[in-house]
Formats: C-alpha cells, sequence, structure tokens
C-alpha cells in the first residue's frame, strides 16, 4: 500500500461544486486536480495520472460518458476508479454511466459525511485489483518465459481450459468448447494412443500423469512437449478432473538429424530453403566462373494482406501452387528455392545471351498472370522481381542474391507487379536518401514544411463542408520534394511521430481559426502507417485538441485502406481509441486495397473516401460501375462517401446522381495555403457566426 | 416534474425554508471557515445563472435553459438549498422538450424569488461566522 495519498481528480462544470469537493476532499489529505469539462479533464488525466476520477454528467465540451469512455480506452493497462456525479432519480443516466466505464455513482445532492468514505472504499478497491493485476502480469511473463501452460480437463463435460500459452504451444485455437480430442488435434498420430493409454490409468485410480508427445505446427515445424498432471477424483473414485502444466522442450529435442533436414528443405512447398540455394549457387559459381547466370528474386505482392483475408492455410497453398508453378516452367539445369515466406529464388544457369533471359522471363510473366485456382475460386496475383547478373553485378552467390533482393525491394516500391534489374544505383539509393535526410531533419526544426488545405464541398450545394490538409516541403535548393519520396523516409528514419504531429497541430489549429471565424469545417489529416501505429497516438490528438475549442468530431483522421487491413484487429482497437475522443474517421483510398467486409463494418469509420484513379476513369462503363458499386455499399454501411479527384461536370454529375455527399478535386479547389484557402472560402459563404458561439460558451 | 405548473410548484413549497439548515451545518463542520469561501462564490454565480437562464429564454434557446438551470440545480443542492433545486429542476425537466413553452416562462419568476429568498438566508448564516 502506498504512503503518499492517492490524487483526485474532479471534472465538474459548476464552479461552485467543483471548490465544494475540492475543499472536503482536500481536508480529507487528498492532493486535488480540477477540471472544468471533460477535454480539460481528460487531458489533465494523461498528463498527472491521478489515482481517481470524480466525473460530472452534463457538461458543455466533452461530456462525462464521453470522456469515461475515452479514459478507459486510454488507460488500458490499469483500471483506475471513476466514479460518476449523478442525480439521484437519473436511473438513466446512471445505465449509461456503466456503460461508459464508470466504476460506481454518487448521487447529487451530495452526501458529504458519505462522500470521503465511498472515495476510500473504491481507492482500497483499485488496489486490491491491481495488486492482483500486477501478479497476474508477472506470472503470466515467467510462464511465457519458460515456455510453460497450465491446464485443466474436466473429465465429465470433456472440456480443456488452461493459460492461452497452452493452446499456443498445441497450436489450437483457444475456445469455450473445445474438448480433449480437439485439443489434441495437432499432435501427431504416433502419440496419440501413448496419451490415451496414460489417460486410463489414470481412471484406474494412479493420480499422478507425466509424458511427453510431439505436436505438428501449422508451420511444418515439430514442437516436443511434456505435460505434468494431478487428477482429481470423486466419493465414488471416479475421475472428475485433472489438472497440470505443459511445457515446450522443443529446444532440447533438435537433434543433428533433424537440424540437417530443416536447414536444407522448406517442408511446405517442398523445394530447397535459401541454405540449399547459396550452397548450389556457390558451387555453380565457382565451377562455371565465365558463364553468364541469373538470379531472378520473386514475391508475391500484398501477400501479407491476403494472409489476413483469407487466413494462413489459404496462403500456404497458395505458396505450395506457387512452388507447382515455378517448377514446371524452369529449363533443365535451371533451379529454384524458397528463401523466406513468400520470396522465391530462380538461378537461370549457363545463358548464351541476354535475350535468352528475356523470353524466359516473358514465359515466366505471362504463367504468372493466370489466376491461381484455390477452393473453386479464381486468384489474380501480381509480383514484384529482382534480377541480378554474375559475373558483371558479382561473382558470390550471398551478394548476388543480396543484389537481387534489392532490386526486388525497388520494384516493390514503385508499387509492385514489375521487374526490376540489379544496378549499383540501388547501393548508392542509400547515400542519397542521407541527403535528403539531413535535408529533412533541418527542415523539420526549421519548420520549412507547410500544410496546404484542399477544398471539399458539399455534394448537393457545392458549399464548402471541409478541406483536407496535405503536407508541402520546398526546400530551398531542392525545390519541391513530394510526400511520396519524404513520407517513406521519415518513417525509416523514425521523425514521422514528429512529421505527423506537426502537420496534426498546424491543421487543427488551422481549422480551430475557421471555426471561431464562423467556418464549422472538418479538416482530414492523412494518418501514416507509423504514425497510426504508434501507442500515444490517442494522446498527441488529445493533447493537441485541448488548446483549442474544436468540436474533435470536425477532425477527420484518414488511413489508407491497405494500412486498416494490414492489421484489422489492432486498426480497430486504434480506431476505438481515436473515435473515443470524439474524431471522425475516413478510409482513404478506397477500392485500391482489399477490405474485408466483415472487417470493414466492424471498424467505427464515419466515411469512405473514393481513390481518385476511380473517378478518372468514371468515362469507362466499368469505372462507373465500380463507384456505383462503393457508393451503394457505403450506403448500405450508413457511411458517408468522399470523391476525390473530381476535375469535370460529367464526373461531378455522375457522382451527384449516385448519391455521393461530399467532393474534392481541382473543380472546386486546388490545394492551397491557407491564407489562399480563407480568401477562397469568404468568397462563397459568409461565416456563421452563431453556431461556433453557442459551442464555445 | 415536467408537467407541473409553476404555481403547483411553488404553492406546495411555500412552508419549507430555502435552506437544509442540518446540510449547511454538516458542510461547516467539515470545512470550517472555508465554507464561507463557497457561499460567496454561490452567491456570486447564482445570478449570473439566472440571468443565462433568462437570456436563454428570451433568445427561444432551449438548450441553454436545460444546461444552466442543470448546472444552478447541481451547485445550489450541493450548498444545501431545499426549494431551489426543485425549481431548477422542473425548468431543465421542461426544456428537454426543445422549445421554450408557456411552463418555462412561468417558472421563471418563482425562480427569481426564490433565488432572492436563499440569498437572503445564507447571508444570515454567513453572519454567524
Amino acid at each position: 500500500m502506498s504512503i503518499q495519498p492517492a490524487t483526485l481528480l474532479i471534472v465538474d462544470d459548476d464552479s461552485v461544486t467543483r471548490l465544494l469537493l475540492s475543499k472536503v476532499l482536500s481536508s480529507a489529505g487528498y492532493p486535488i486536480l480540477s477540471a472544468s469539462n471533460g477535454r480539460e479533464g481528460l487531458s489533465l488525466y494523461m498528463q498527472q495520472r491521478p489515482q481517481l476520477v470524480l466525473m460530472d454528467v452534463t457538461m458543455p465540451v466533452m461530456d462525462g460518458y464521453a470522456a469515461t469512455r475515452a479514459i478507459r480506452q486510454f488507460e488500458t493497462e490499469h483500471s483506475v476508479p471513476i466514479l460518476m456525479l449523478t442525480a439521484l432519480d437519473d436511473v438513466e443516466s446512471i445505465d449509461r454511466a456503466f456503460e461508459a466505464g464508470a466504476t460506481d455513482f454518487i448521487t447529487k445532492p451530495i452526501h458529504w459525511h458519505l462522500l470521503t468514505q465511498r472515495i476510500k472504499y473504491a481507492l482500497r478497491a483499485a488496489q486490491i485489483e491491481e495488486a492482483l493485476w500486477q501478479r497476474q502480469t508477472a506470472l503470466d511473463f515467467v510462464q511465457t518465459l519458460a515456455k510453460l501452460g497450465y491446464w485443466e480437463w474436466d473429465v465429465l463435460n470433456d472440456r480443456i481450459t488452461g493459460s492461452d500459452a497452452t493452446f499456443v504451444l498445441f497450436d489450437v485455437p483457444f475456445d469455450s468448447e473445445l474438448n480433449l480430442e480437439g485439443f489434441l488435434s495437432r499432435v501427431k498420430f504416433e502419440d496419440k494412443p501413448m496419451i490415451h493409454r496414460l489417460l486410463s490409468e489414470l481412471s484406474k485410480g494412479q493420480s499422478q500423469l507425466q509424458g511427453s508427445c510431439r505436436v505438428t505446427v501449422h508451420d511444418g515445424s515439430t514442437r516436443y512437449i511434456e505435460f505434468l498432471g494431478q487428477a482429481e477424483f470423486d466419493h465414488q473414485g471416479a475421475l472428475r478432473k485433472i489438472s497440470g502444466s505443459v511445457q515446450d522442450l522443443s529446444r532440447l529435442h533438435q537433434a543433428e538429424s533433424l537440424i540437417a533436414y530443416q536447414n536444407h528443405h522448406d517442408a511446405l512447398t517442398g523445394l530447397p530453403n535459401r541454405n540449399h540455394a547459396l550452397e548450389t549457387l556457390s558451387r555453380h559459381l565457382q565451377q562455371n566462373s565465365q558463364s553468364l547466370c541469373a538470379v531472378l528474386v520473386l514475391d508475391i505482392d500484398r501477400f501479407k494482406q491476403l494472409n489476413h483475408h483469407h487466413g494462413q492455410s489459404y496462403g500456404d497453398r497458395l505458396l505450395q501452387a506457387l512452388a507447382q508453378r515455378l517448377k514446371h516452367l524452369l529449363r533443365e539445369g535451371d533451379y529454384v528455392a524458397r528463401l523466406s515466406s513468400d520470396e522465391f529464388c530462380l538461378v537461370i544457369r549457363n545463358l548464351q545471351a541476354l535475350d535468352e533471359l528475356t523470353s524466359l522471363l516473358k514465359r515466366l510473366q505471362t504463367h504468372l498472370q493466370q489466376p491461381f485456382i484455390l477452393e473453386q475460386q479464381e486468384h489474380f496475383l501480381s509480383f514484384s522481381i529482382g534480377i541480378s547478373l554474375a559475373p558483371q553485378d558479382g561473382t558470390q552467390a550471398e551478394a548476388l542474391i543480396n543484389q537481387a533482393h534489392l532490386a526486388r525491394e525497388h520494384a516493390k516500391q514503385q508499387g509492385g507487379n514489375q521487374t526490376w534489374y540489379f544496378s549499383t544505383q540501388m547501393n548508392q539509393g542509400n547515400s542519397q536518401n542521407l541527403i535528403l535526410e539531413n535535408a529533412l531533419r533541418t527542415a523539420l526544426k526549421k519548420a520549412q514544411m507547410e500544410v496546404y488545405y484542399q477544398p471539399q464541398v458539399d455534394a448537393q450545394t457545392l458549399k464548402p463542408c471541409g478541406a483536407e490538409a496535405l503536407i508541402r516541403w520546398h526546400h530551398p535548393e531542392l525545390g519541391q520534394i513530394p510526400p511520396s519520396l519524404f513520407i517513406p523516409l521519415a518513417e525509416t528514419i523514425g521523425l514521422i511521430g514528429d512529421l505527423g504531429q506537426q502537420v496534426m497541430q498546424h491543421a487543427v489549429e488551422q481549422a480551430n481559426r475557421w471555426y471561431l471565424a464562423g467556418f464549422p469545417l472538418r479538416i482530414g489529416i492523412n494518418l501514416s502507417g507509423r504514425q497510426f501505429n504508434q501507442n500515444n497516438l490517442m494522446q498527441d490528438l488529445q493533447m493537441v485538441l485541448a488548446n483549442t475549442e474544436l468540436p474533435a468530431k470536425l477532425v477527420d483522421l484518414e488511413i489508407t485502406e491497405s494500412l486498416a487491413m494490414s492489421d484489422p484487429s489492432r486498426t480497430k482497437q486504434q480506431l476505438k481509441s481515436l473515435k473515443a475522443l470524439g474524431a471522425s474517421i475516413s478510409i482513404d483510398d478506397f477500392g485500391t486495397g482489399y477490405s474485408s467486409l466483415a472487417y470493414l463494418q466492424s471498424f467505427p469509420i464515419d466515411t469512405l473516401k473514393i481513390d481518385r484513379s476511380f473517378v478518372i476513369n468514371l468515362q469507362t462503363s466499368a469505372g462507373q460501375t465500380i463507384v456505383s458499386t462503393i457508393i451503394a455499399m457505403a450506403h448500405a454501411l450508413g457511411l458517408e462517401v468522399i470523391a476525390e479527384g473530381i476535375e469535370t461536370q460529367a464526373q461531378q454529375d455522375f457522382l451527384q446522381a449516385k448519391g455521393c455527399h461530399i467532393f474534392q478535386g481541382y473543380k472546386f479547389g486546388k490545394p492551397m495555403p491557407a491564407e489562399a484557402f480563407f480568401a477562397w472560402l469568404t468568397e462563397r459563404e459568409a461565416p456563421n457566426v452563431t453556431s461556433p458561439q453557442r459551442i464555445a460558451q | 416534474m415536467s408537467n407541473a405548473t409553476s404555481n403547483a410548484t411553488s404553492d406546495a413549497m411555500s412552508n419549507l425554508s430555502s435552506i437544509d439548515t442540518n446540510n449547511l451545518a454538516l458542510l461547516h463542520e467539515i470545512l470550517g471557515d472555508d465554507l464561507q469561501e463557497i457561499l460567496h462564490a454561490f452567491l456570486a454565480t447564482m445570478p449570473e445563472l439566472i440571468g443565462q437562464i433568462e437570456l436563454s429564454i428570451q433568445i427561444q434557446d432551449a438548450d441553454g435553459v436545460q444546461l444552466h438551470a442543470h448546472t444552478l440545480k447541481g451547485s445550489s443542492a450541493n450548498i444545501g438549498a431545499s426549494k431551489l433545486p426543485i425549481l431548477c429542476a422542473a425548468l431543465e425537466e421542461s426544456a428537454k422538450q426543445g422549445v421554450i413553452n408557456e411552463n418555462i416562462v412561468a417558472l421563471l419568476p418563482p425562480l427569481k424569488v426564490e433565488s432572492e429568498q436563499l440569498k437572503t438566508e445564507l447571508s444570515q448564516f454567513l453572519q454567524s461566522f
């Protein structure tokens, strides 16, 4: 128990009640923080981490429910007690308080003699819960380190329960309905009779269980597991329950032969692996040092997303099919291996001339463009291919594979679905990056970056309704540097946090100025992958919002579809926390990635942004069909639609007829600096002076 | 409460004192002389809030009436006022309909009368310090 008294945060918009609470509770010895609305309260919470929160319900800027939800989203690892101040007879608000995550409620008018007691109790309960949680976390951690799990088999109901580690070790997903047979489904066939024999010995009265078995893991590897158990019997002597532990002993079992086997063999596709490829290529290069030889490294574009959508086993079957196809394609004497997950390496030996390679590449492309058929469905894939050549690029196996890999990376960076030959500039790419990197650091320090704003208009009235914030970098010597160049660089060198923060701050402050001038515009802010995955994103946004009067719903955070789908469960979690602050969420570049509708529906999003490429294609009937489908789908999901890249009247007419909600594009305005934007704005609309003042009270 | 007319509400309360003295005495016990500061703060904000309510009624802003009546209800109840919170609750309930109706307009005069009464009683109490 801590000796220091707990700090309490009081959030109430009524100054008299706030003062009363502060006085009463500080006279009881608690240090007090106080805030006059939910937004202020949330900021104080994030900065000071008080041990208990007293929260009023009705407040003008962010009410008590929203602030409570936001604190719960922010503080996922501790459960700080939040006591809600509600009117005695208001059952509905008491219910809503619990739904929002309040620990308890205190009725108004406050019973002053009971208040300190209630707080003392709530703090003690929280301390006990915290201690319990810490012990549980420590225990989980130790068990994870030791690769140790516990399990329990309820014999009567044939149900297996246990720690997460147990299910990971046995490679079965946890399911409350799991029975013994399901639990053992990954155990090697040969080992099952032994387990059943041990169990039947238990039912004959033996109380201890000890044994080991092998589990075939989904990646094809074998896991060695030792298990211990203790049986419990009922009064009649019948077996009731077994509980025990399991431990992963694979490392002890890595016998010489196993190592040799795994060293050269890829269990999934049956192809040689990276080690084998290196040895084979080395040998070949030594024996044929002057002959022309090509090394191709190839991988599937967006394989990770495909795996996410269709599941691991789909990905596995796809790789097997691809391996088969590659094997068939090659001439005698050529060689194919699987280097890593979806990366394959082809070695084309003894080429007479380069055009021989060109025709082989053509053949390769034609064959790989054919659909892969899995579960009676056609799947079209695209590939990124990198090529290095011996002897001109090098004569060392490892270097050649690395060069081909670098070229493959390059092909991927250019958008995938293409083939690149290795060139020495790819190595030099690093030094060019260095120049750009230094320039970028300076630019950030000197705030050379500028935020431009592209207008968005209401599709029906064509009146301004929002803007997308777009970063522009004008370097004094290098000129205009496109975001597509410096954003990925900022991500790799860890500057994206600062950069994103700067843009967010500029954009929100700008939107706030417009808002206070009577233009409640929604500001769209793009989040990059790294930025979106940062843990303190929620806090960053809150800190920026806290210094403004801008309603949070006027901040629209945009993430691309492919980013949203790259880790859907994490996306959902992160979006929920941003949503808890009240922000709006858009899916950007919609239609260009692979979306799972089920996931899309589960994300707390407000808007889909149709990618400009679809709008450009509206002159074709196929393009029209795609856009109509996206809009219809958005309507069905209750989402708002923004179309980007509108340039012509025809595009506008079509999108208007289909019920698109918001337009963005050169037809309405280019991205422009804040001052120009304001001029554009005032030309089109008079400020609405009543609305901000009303909310800003 | 929303259907109660202002007359019925104020008639039923006419025999009550404006302050629950037990509650106030308890606060005095807990806070000692600090209570003075709080009561002064209340006496300063009460007219402001009533002014806001009156203004909101004038400009037909039911949301404003609801918000300010709610605030006054809470702060007056917390310092031990007994009648004012009930009048505020009636106002708040009526305003939830979203329009300024005659119920709301009729509640304003008794609210002002009661606030004057409360002010007198609190001032007397303050002299006991």
